[in-house]
This record gives C-alpha cells, sequence and structure tokens, in this order.
C-alpha cells in the first residue's frame, strides 16, 4: 500500500506547508496544492515542450519536472522480449530464430528522373524491435549552456548474427515498435555491423557512413541546430569522436531534419545495451561542458587570421600548410588512417574513404606566401597512384572542420569537390553530383580555387580551367582530400610553381585594382 | 455477499452508503474490507469531504465493471508503459468536466481523494484531463489558469528560459 503511507505524508505538507500567494483572493485553489509524487505522476503524462513551459512556471515545479524519470526508455506497450531495467538498461531477447525472408508494409511506385522506381515501404524482419526515449533528446537533462541534445549507448552485447543489425539513431517519439530504425518515420539509425547509415526519408535506403562498431564500444548521436537558420543536423559520436552527420540531401532534394527527435534504439536478435542520457559524464566532451564553444561548421567564420596566427604563418611559410590525416580524436581508430608527410599522401587499402585537410584554413597559404594581392586562393593535387579495385575513388575540394573522418569530400554539409570516378561534382550531397568535367588517373594535376568575394569555387585540370563549379558559398574552408583504397597524392600550396599559370603571379589574372590599391596602402602602413 | 452495504462517513461526519462491490474499486477500502471481514462499522475517510465523495462515488458506479487494474506495486515504476493523454472516454470527460465555476478546486480534490482512496484509473483521468489542459499554453498561461505564484528571481527566469529555449523555434 505504497499510496496509502504517501497520501497521509503529503497530505500534511500539503495541509501545513506554507500556502503560496493566489492571485485573486476569490480562487485561493492552485496545482500546487498536489503533493509531490502527484505532481511527478502527472508530469509523465505531458509531451515535452508542454513539460518545459510547465517547469518554467515556478521553482517547485522547475525542480519536480525535471526527474530523470522523463528520460527513461519505455515501450509504449508491452513488447515481446524487450525489457527495460532502471530505466536505461535495454535488453533486448527476442525470438529471432524465424530469419525467412523480408517483411514489408507496401510496394510504393516512385518516377525518379522518368524511371519507374519499386520501393518497400517499412522494411523489417521478424525479430526487430525498437525501443523509444520517453522525451525529445533537445530536453535531456545537459549542463548549462549546451546547445545539442544528445545521448549515448554503451554495447554490452550485440546480436549473434550479422544478419541481425543493431541501430542505434533518433526518430519521432510515435516511431513504430517492430520497425529498425532508419526504415520508417523519418528515424535515422546507425548500423553496427557495417557502420552503414539508414534514413528513413529515403524510406530506408542504406549509406555508407562510418566504422562498424561492437561490444564495448559507445555510439552517441546529437542534434543540433545551426545558428542562425532553421536547419537542424544529425551527427553521431563513436567513443566520444564525431563519425559524422546524417546525410541530409541524398537527391537532388534536401531533406529537414526539423523534428522533434526522440532516442531511438533497435535490434534485430538478442541484445544488451545501456543508455546515458546525461545523468553520466558523456565521453563526447562538448556535451558534458556548454563552454566549449561547439559548432559542426565554422560558418561565416572571419576570413582575417589573427595577430598570433599571422606570426605562426610568418614563421612557418608555406610549412605551415601541411595536409593532415582527419583521424578520429580520442579514441581508438578503428581503421588505418592516410598517412602524410605534409605534402605527400598514402592511402590505406580501407574499403571505407579516409580524408586529410589541410592544417590551416586555404586562404590563409596565400598570405603564408607572401601573395596578398589575390583574388582567389589556390592549391593542387598531382595523382602519383590509383586505388584498387572497384568503386574506387578520389575526391579532391573545399571543407570545413570539423569533417566526417570516414566521408569522401563532397558529401557531408559545407564541402564541394570534383570527384575522379565520375568527374562529377559534389556539393553537401551523399548521392547527388552535377557533372562537371573528365574524370581523371595518375599523372593528372587537379587544382581547385576559391573566390572569397563571391563564393565560387572552380577546379582546373592540368592547368587548364574548367568552370565554376558552385558559387555563393561562403565558409572557412581547408583544402582537403579524400580517398579509399590506396591512393597516393601530393599537395602543392605553392612551394613549387603551379601548373595553373595564373594561380602563380602575384596580381590576378582579373585584377581587381581597387583591392590592389587597398593591399598597397596597407603595405607601407 | 457483494450485494451488502458498506457505510462510508466523509469529513463532515455525513454517513454515505454503497454497495460493497462499488467501494471496492478504492483499493484502500478494498483492502480495508478484507482485513476486517464482514462488519457493519461506518468507514471514516476524513480526508475526503461529502461533495467529493459522492463525485467519486459516481465514477465507481459507471466503472463497477471495469477489470481490476494491475497492482503497481510490484513493478518498477520506470518501467511503466509510456502514459498517454488523450485516450480519455466520452463519459469520463464529461464527468471529470463537472461544473465550470468550480473546474479546477473539485477537479484537484478528486486527484487527491483518488489518490487517498487509492483508485488508480480515477487518478490517471485527472492527471491526464490536467495535462490536457497544460498542452499548447505557455508558461504564463499555465501560471494564470492554475493560480501559480512565479518565484523565480527575473535573473533565474532568464537563465531558465535560455537553457531551454535553444531549440524552442524547432
Amino acid at each position: 500500500m505504497v499510496f496509502v503511507k504517501e497520501i497521509r505524508s503529503s497530505l500534511a505538507t500539503a495541509v501545513f506547508a506554507p500556502k503560496t500567494k493566489p492571485h485573486s483572493s476569490e480562487n485561493a485553489i492552485t496545482l500546487q496544492i498536489l503533493p509531490h509524487e502527484l505532481l511527478t505522476h502527472l508530469s509523465e503524462f505531458l509531451d515535452g515542450p508542454s513539460l518545459i513551459n510547465s517547469l518554467l512556471t515556478c521553482r517547485r515545479f522547475y525542480h519536480i519536472f525535471r526527474s530523470p524519470i522523463h528520460w527513461s526508455f519505455a515501450p509504449r506497450a508491452p513488447l515481446d522480449g524487450v525489457t527495460v531495467s532502471a530505466g536505461f538498461n535495454i535488453t533486448f531477447a527476442q525470438d529471432a530464430s524465424n530469419r525467412d525472408g523480408w517483411l514489408f508494409d507496401a510496394i510504393v511506385t516512385t518516377f525518379e528522373d522518368g524511371v519507374a522506381q519499386e520501393h518497400r515501404e517499412g522494411m523489417r524482419r521478424q525479430g526487430d524491435r525498437a525501443v523509444v526515449s520517453r522525451m525529445p533528446i533537445r530536453l535531456s537533462p545537459r549542463p548549462r549552456g549546451v546547445k545539442m541534445g544528445y545521448y549515448e549507448v554503451e554495447i554490452i552485447k550485440e546480436p549473434p548474427s550479422r544478419m541481425l543489425p543493431l541501430r542505434i539513431g533518433v526518430g519521432l517519439e510515435s516511431h513504430s515498435p517492430i520497425h529498425p530504425v532508419g526504415s520508417k518515420d523519418h528515424s535515422v539509425g546507425y548500423q553496427n555491423i557495417d557502420g552503414f547509415i539508414a534514413i528513413a526519408h529515403r524510406r530506408g535506403e542504406q549509406f555508407q557512413f562510418a566504422p562498424k562498431y561492437t561490444v564495448g564500444d559507445v555510439v552517441g548521436c546529437g542534434y543540433t541546430f545551426e545558428p542562425g537558420t532553421k536547419r537542424a543536423i544529425i551527427f553521431f559520436t563513436l567513443n566520444g569522436s564525431i563519425v559524422g552527420e546524417a546525410p541530409y540531401m541524398v537527391h537532388n532534394a534536401p531533406h529537414n531534419y526539423h523534428h522533434d527527435y526522440h532516442a531511438l534504439i533497435s535490434s534485430g536478435g538478442p541484445a544488451v545495451v545501456k543508455v546515458n542520457v546525461g545523468l553520466k559524464k558523456f565521453l563526447f566532451e562538448p556535451a558534458n561542458d556548454g563552454s566549449v564553444p561547439f559548432s559542426l561548421h565554422e560558418r561565416n567564420a572571419t576570413l582575417t587570421p589573427t595577430e598570433e596566427e599571422i606570426e605562426k604563418i610568418a614563421q612557418l611559410g608555406l610549412k605551415a600548410f601541411n595536409m593532415e590525416p582527419n583521424v578520429l580524436e580520442n579514441a581508438v581508430d578503428p581503421l588505418e588512417a592516410p598517412v602524410s608527410d605534409g605534402l605527400i599522401v598514402w592511402w590505406p587499402i580501407n574499403d571505407c574513404p579516409r580524408n586529410v585537410q589541410s592544417h590551416l584554413p586555404l586562404h590563409w597559404a596565400t598570405e603564408g606566401a607572401g601573395r596578398f594581392n589575390r583574388q582567389f586562393y589556390y592549391y593542387e593535387c598531382k595523382i602519383l597512384t590509383e586505388g584498387l579495385g572497384l568503386n574506387s575513388f578520389m575526391s579532391i575540394g573545399l571543407a570545413t572542420k570539423p569533417y566526417s573522418c570516414f566521408h569522401q569530400i563532397g558529401w557531408d554539409a559545407y564541402s564541394v569537390a570534383y570527384h575522379s570516378d565520375d568527374g562529377n561534382v559534389f556539393h553537401n550531397s551523399h548521392q547527388y553530383g552535377k557533372p562537371y568535367g573528365p574524370s581523371y588517373q595518375p599523372g593528372v594535376i587537379i587544382g581547385c580555387g576559391y573566390y572569397p568575394s563571391t563564393g565560387t569555387v572552380f577546379f582546373t585540370r592540368d592547368g587548364v580551367r574548367l568552370g565554376d563549379a558552385v558559387t555563393g558559398v561562403f565558409h572557412k574552408f581547408y583544402a582537403s582530400v579524400g580517398a579509399n583504397r590506396a591512393w597516393n597524392a601530393q599537395l602543392n600550396f605553392g612551394q613549387e610553381p603551379f601548373a595553373y599559370e595564373p594561380a602563380n603571379r602575384d596580381g590576378n589574372d582579373d585584377l581587381d585594382l581597387e583591392l590592389v590599391e587597398q593591399m598597397v596602402a596597407l603595405d607601407s602602413m | 455477499m457483494s450485494d451488502t452495504l458498506v457505510t462510508l462517513t466523509s469529513q463532515e461526519g455525513k454517513p454515505e452508503q454503497v454497495p460493497r462491490r462499488i467501494a471496492e474499486r478504492s483499493t484502500l477500502l478494498k483492502n480495508m474490507l478484507e482485513d476486517v471481514g464482514e462488519s457493519n462499522q461506518p468507514i471514516p475517510l476524513p480526508n475526503v469531504s461529502h461533495k467529493i465523495l459522492k463525485r467519486v462515488l459516481e465514477y465507481c458506479i459507471h466503472h463497477k465493471d471495469d477489470p481490476q487494474p494491475p497492482s503497481d506495486d510490484d513493478k518498477d515504476s520506470f518501467d511503466s508503459s509510456r502514459k498517454r493523454s488523450d485516450d480519455i472516454d466520452e463519459w469520463d470527460q464529461k464527468f471529470i468536466k463537472g461544473k465550470e465555476e468550480e473546474h479546477n478546486e473539485e477537479l484537484f480534490q478528486i486527484i487527491l481523494a483518488a489518490n487517498y482512496l487509492d483508485i488508480k484509473p480515477l487518478l490517471d483521468l485527472g492527471c491526464k484531463t490536467v495535462a490536457n489542459m497544460i498542452k499548447g499554453k505557455s508558461p504564463e498561461q499555465i501560471r494564470e489558469m492554475f493560480n501559480i505564484e512565479n518565484d523565480f528571481t527575473p535573473e533565474e527566469e532568464d537563465q531558465i528560459r535560455r537553457e531551454n529555449e535553444w531549440a524552442a523555434d524547432a
């Protein structure tokens, strides 16, 4: 008889607690007369936004309504084989022995680029089960100033077969309990067996995304908003480091990840995972400390180096522009990373693409070379050897930092690159490239230039300019090159003469007299 | 046996006679009656006013044939299924609405009485109703509706608002 005991103590408090001052004397009844445990019970019926609005009303509600119970996981209805203990330890014990074939909800036919395509909507297996958090992750308990919703999952036991994948991600509260994450209702899921990502706005289509993960790994999934925009980004981490963001443009139409996302975990077979929504310290540091500046991409960042940086560039000269392998920080990198001696880069034989980025933003390179009065910033990449096998290619271009360690350039937001296999330019798109130039092979020198005034990116091939790839993009760009399967290339930031002649001139190919005057005036000061 | 009458005495000392199976909708009374056995002694309910007792009994009479809800005691409260607030049936909706002018006061009293008497479905009904009233309201509207005094300092309020609003325009 828990309730009786509770009510005795609570009635006492309700009667003897100092009455709050009523707003009007005739209507003295307030929600405050309810005791603590009844308010907690009541708050379980509130959805996320209502909960937030309620906790903003007064101190008492603020403390009661921030109870961790709200962020626990629970199946909406009893779900066969799935148990949640202490709110955050999820055990999938469903019978997954019946593995024959796929189940799906419907077949939908669409016309894409004039071709009829059949899609199986809501694909799943017999044993697939999904559990969702009670509250959207953007409301999860987090330290002051942390502007993201984030949670982490430790894999204790994984399903026994590759046919029964585990997926971690986000989805809507109404997500079906029998469909895997990423197959339905705007969900996005990162899969253990192959590191693929499944996205529901493409009807569960899967893309190469990041390394696979297994028992002992900690996978994080977060959700943040681009400051000053309406764009939301879903990103994933592995053992505390960012591995990439969910592709929001996989065809010619961008997808807006603007929903109230809940933490969502699904498994095709027996598995055990432990979830942390912020009641313990995260491995991913920016989620613990709001004072760590966190932005997935430095947008509209100032293009002017600080005095300290100018000094450093002056000291190092062009040595400051070495290429650095993009590796997972403070985590065991599951794949071999590219090796760089500064300007020559060797890629390992991984299937998964890896990339290198310049140490400093590209536009500082020109300043390091002492050539200020230039309109565009430029670097070149000479392909030395080609990678092995099918589906092996290189991408040369520009990207912001941090960039996913496991993607070709051009796939993630705020990146643009010229790809070697089809000669297409990829811009912020995982799947859709725009026909641009011929493909390229060993011996070819590809150049990449950027006009910060107009935000135009162009490429050159053996010293011949190929036309504008994109225009109107303004970011703090780093020279970035990605490849998979044993490519080898040499970079040039001006240490040697460029193949593209205008880039060697101290002035500009198309002189901007006003700018030159300004620069001269600055120099003489 | 289930037809025997039970006498309940409210706060004001007014007796109310109900059939035993109606009274047993309350887990508190059910356990009490099981412990006491056959007895004509009135059961005092000092925490419930007569008016609220009548309302609660009205609910119990309507729901007399419902299956008993499973006991909560053996379940980890973390693990109970997720709560919804949009599954109130028509009769309950009408019942809980009561008289307009004293709606809130009566609602809170019913919630308190349902908790005291341990009538889980009625307690949930009350909580769902409050939750539905809160839905879609701003903090100011909630304060006004439920007479909650804002005891945050302006700085605290500003800080809490900022903490929770980074994604509010989502």
